[in-house]
């Protein structure tokens, strides 16, 4: 939105976000928003609105997340780092100076296991086809535990509701993370280098 | 352990009053002079961890867990709408900075490279819950209203039934709005907005470019006034 000789949307917006974060406001900014009405009401609306969603936001996720809850997260996170500080439990590999008749002829599979493995893998053909992926996602009632790993491949989400919403969310998100990597594969300054050399990439938090 | 109120960050340093605000101020990399209390703590922790004093680096840990605690689940609530996946995500995330302490650098501060780890961890739940999606057909006794699919861990609500779905609708029309927002603009927002991030932060964060990130907060807070009625 343009209005002559006042601030526009963006420049309150600039106004808004400095203030909360504390950065420096431009002077000349300031200095207009300070002496004109219109504006300032113009701002008092941005403020309201932006501020409304904030308090609104922040009151639904304190509700959900109480002292006690967060107490009993923390409690939950120092439990896990016992988890990945104690020492891994060491599994002995076979040992390397294993002679070669060791190696190769110490175990060798009876015949009646190659058969098993073709048997299953024909009963596996024979039954894959006849419930196909078709059939395992829209089959109706029923409760064969197959067909509940196929569908469900989590345990036990419950589907959230409002990210159904819209559906283009998930190419969204990951355009954004394809920027991202593009954006921190480019060549950068020095010191941000060494920033994105301690930082986990997206990737590497799958 | 006693709640730890959460610490103001140590931001970088303003620009001079004399710079031109065109939403495209000359990125600084310059880190403050003084570290936040945050980021002094974080240090502490990688040398413990260093010397091998486990049980130490845990317990001071524990400090930096509450410092941050509140507002990544604010963060991570708003991203995932889903309280359990929220508390999953944040917890994942503190026990990963946990793992990689000793790869922190103090050149930034703490609370960029941690919000880092928590919004790349939501990203790849919203992905994955998409994925999940995609094959998940719902039956319509699994198709259960906002009530029961927001799940709530131990929340309190208004006693009123009617101001509690007034609530609900709003903040269901809020989060809707939201979501219907790019994914750039909305990880900007809610960065911004509820992570209390300035755009120089976001900008760390997320790897896009400063004045980028506030094109995309300015056409985000636009939309969303659009899609809510806020604007004038
Ligand atoms: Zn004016």
């Amino acid at each position: 939105m343009f209005r002559s000789g006042h601030l526009k949307d963006d420049q309150l917006l600039e106004c808004y976000y400095a203030g909360r974060t504390g950065e420096a406001l431009d002077p000349r900014l300031a200095d207009h928003l300070s002496t004109c009405m219109e504006c300032n009401e113009q701002f008092d609306t941005i403020t309201t609105f932006l501020d409304d969603i904030r308090t609104d936001a922040e009151e639904e996720a304190d509700a959900l997340f109480t002292a006690e809850h967060l107490r009993t997260q923390r409690e939950h996170i120092l439990d896990r780092l016992d988890q990945v500080q104690r020492p891994a439990r060491v599994i002995s590999f076979p040992r390397r100076d294993a002679t070669p008749a060791q190696r190769s002829g110490g175990r060798v599979p009876p015949r009646w296991l190659a058969a098993a493995a073709a048997a299953g893998l024909f009963i596996g053909v024979a039954v894959g086809g006849y419930f196909g992926p078709e059939r395992l996602l829209r089959a109706p009632g029923g409760s064969s535990p197959s067909r509940q790993m196929v569908v469900q491949p989590r345990p036990s989400p419950k589907p959230a509701v409002l990210v159904n919403s819209t559906q283009p969310t998930a190419s969204d998100d990951d355009a954004f993370l394809m920027d991202l990597e593009l954006a921190l594969a480019r060549p950068q300054p020095r010191e941000l280098q060494a920033f994105d050399a301690m930082t986990p990439h997206v990737r590497d938090l799958r | 352990m006693s709640d730890v109120q959460p610490v103001r960050r140590n931001k970088p340093a303003p620009d001079s009053p004399e710079a031109p605000s065109t939403g495209a101020r000359a990125r600084t990399s310059v880190p403050p002079a003084a570290p936040s209390a945050d980021t002094q703590l974080a240090i502490e922790i990688r040398s413990l961890v260093d010397s091998g004093a486990m049980d130490e680096a845990r317990e001071r840990f524990g400090e930096l867990v509450a410092m941050h605690q509140r507002r990544a689940l604010r963060i991570a609530y708003q991203y995932l709408r889903d309280a359990a996946e929220a508390d999953e995500a944040v917890q994942d995330a503190f026990v990963k900075v946990f793992t990689h302490i000793g790869s922190y650098r103090e050149a930034w501060p703490f609370e960029v490279w941690f919000t880092r780890i928590l919004i790349n961890g939501c990203l790849d739940r919203r992905k994955a819950r998409a994925r999940r999606d995609r094959w998940f057909v719902p039956s319509s006794d699994q198709d259960s209203g906002p009530e029961t699919a927001r799940e709530t861990v131990g929340g309190s609500a208004p006693a009123d039934p009617e101001a509690r779905l007034l609530a609900r609708e709003r903040r269901d029309t809020l989060a809707a709005a939201i979501d219907r927002l790019d994914g750039r603009q909305r990880t900007v927002f809610m960065l911004c907005h509820y992570g209390d991030a300035s755009p120089r932060d976001v900008s760390a964060m997320t790897g896009i470019n400063e004045s980028t990130v506030r094109v995309h907060l300015f056409r985000a807070v636009r939309k969303l006034r659009g899609f809510l009625g806020g604007t004038s």
